[in-house]
């Protein structure tokens, strides 16, 4: 580890987890390991690049610290690692990733890997990213008739249509190279 | 946009020619698989150019079918992603590369060949297939590819297709199709059907 690795944020409330996916990250990334909410905003600052948050802990919730996470400077990708499945309410959530667990060590890595290329993004186009997870997420938990009822999924699209017509002059800005490694380090599990 | 004609199966190029504006992307699902790259060129005009980016069919394969659609004037460019090296012969095509398999760089041989389109002449590209790259990668990454492409093609002038071959859930071909613009399903021998994107994304379940 240098001074001029990343810093991860990874907040867990079950310590063997925490300490064993604080230990894969810990090669390439200077690692922050929280087992609480509290501990958590501790050690939030703006030198963090990314934070991992798990949404249901004893206490204060993942939720929660992420509200405050994006209350303060910096503005890191957060990725949610957790067990809760994907619903209405995570559309007004400012997460750039959400994995349900279980998740594998390259899932994790994958996951920090993406969200440290998302933070060098254009705002508008992470602002798609942002909403395109979202939609893809509740497509894939909710049955279409939940769809269908669900404002926040049609929230989410018509915000879409709004930043992808600003997202546009971004992307036509981009060159193959560009395109090679947005893909490249932003695979998912 | 024009382009709400459904031209039948047999129909000559130059009677389809016009039936896609510049700067749309359409989505052909092929579920049988070997139609795509044919409606591809039959919606192309047969003195304009092509550019055929593969990661399945091989290049000699592309070259024969794209030549028995397209004049002799026409230009034709490939790009090989499909990991077997094979030659064709230069007089057939104007424009052979190799590109690796995997998504990335499918993804930077598809803009650099869009990119490209103002000095080469083209009019015309055929990406396939989505399928392929569904498998080698995830549906998220290839809508994310798509979506940078998409905009490419929008941004010069160009109409591109996306096959989409074999068996396909609902579920994938909609999150795909919101990248694009138009959708045309192949099925059986009547007339395809070509939907906008917001005519599908509410009816495949």
């Amino acid at each position: 580890m240098s001074d001029d690795d990343p810093v991860v944020l990874l907040v867990e409330d079950e310590r063997d987890l925490a300490d064993s996916f604080g230990s894969l990250l810990d090669d390439e990334y200077d690692v922050r390991v929280a087992y609480d909410a509290q501990t958590a905003l501790d050690l939030y600052d703006e030198a963090v690049d990314v934070a991992l948050l798990d949404r249901r802990m004893p206490g204060m919730s993942g939720d929660e610290v992420l509200r405050h996470i994006r209350d303060e400077p910096g503005d890191c990708g957060v990725g949610m690692l957790t067990a809760v499945d994907p619903a209405p309410d995570i559309a007004d959530m400012g997460f750039d990733e959400y994995i349900v667990k279980p998740a594998s060590g390259d899932d994790l890595m994958s996951l920090v890997e993406t969200l440290l290329q998302r933070t060098t993004c254009d705002e508008a186009l992470r602002r798609h990213y942002r909403l395109t997870n979202k939609i893809a997420l509740l497509e894939e938990y909710l049955e279409p008739a939940e769809l269908a009822d669900s404002e926040e999924y049609q929230r989410l699209n018509e915000e879409l249509a709004d930043v992808d017509r600003t997202a546009s002059e971004a992307v036509e800005d981009l060159d193959s190279a560009d395109v090679g490694a947005i893909l490249r380090s932003d695979s998912q599990p | 946009m024009t382009d709400t004609t459904n031209p039948t199966a047999g129909d000559a190029v130059a009677e389809t020619a016009r039936s896609f504006d510049p700067g749309t992307n359409v989505l052909v699902v092929d579920e049988s698989g070997g139609e795509a790259l044919p409606f591809s060129l039959r919606h192309t005009a047969a003195d304009e150019g092509v550019a055929v980016v593969t990661t399945d069919h091989s290049a000699p394969s592309v070259a024969d079918a794209a030549r028995r659609s397209l004049a002799d004037s026409a230009r034709l460019d490939i790009v090989d992603c499909t990991g077997k090296s094979t030659g064709v012969d230069t007089p057939v095509v104007d424009s052979l590369v190799s590109a690796g398999q995997d998504l990335p760089s499918v993804g930077e041989a598809t803009v650099d060949t869009v990119q490209s389109g103002d000095s080469t002449a083209l009019s015309t590209v055929h990406l396939g297939s989505m399928s392929t790259l569904v498998a080698r990668s995830t549906v998220q990454q290839v809508y994310k590819l798509l979506y940078m492409v998409a905009d490419q093609v929008r941004a010069n002038g160009l109409v591109a297709f996306y096959a989409w071959d074999g068996p396909s859930d609902a579920k994938t071909l909609r999150i795909l199709g919101q990248a694009l613009d138009r959708r045309v399903s192949l099925e059986g021998r009547g007339e395809p059907t070509v939907r906008s994107s917001t005519e599908w994304s509410g009816d495949d379940g």
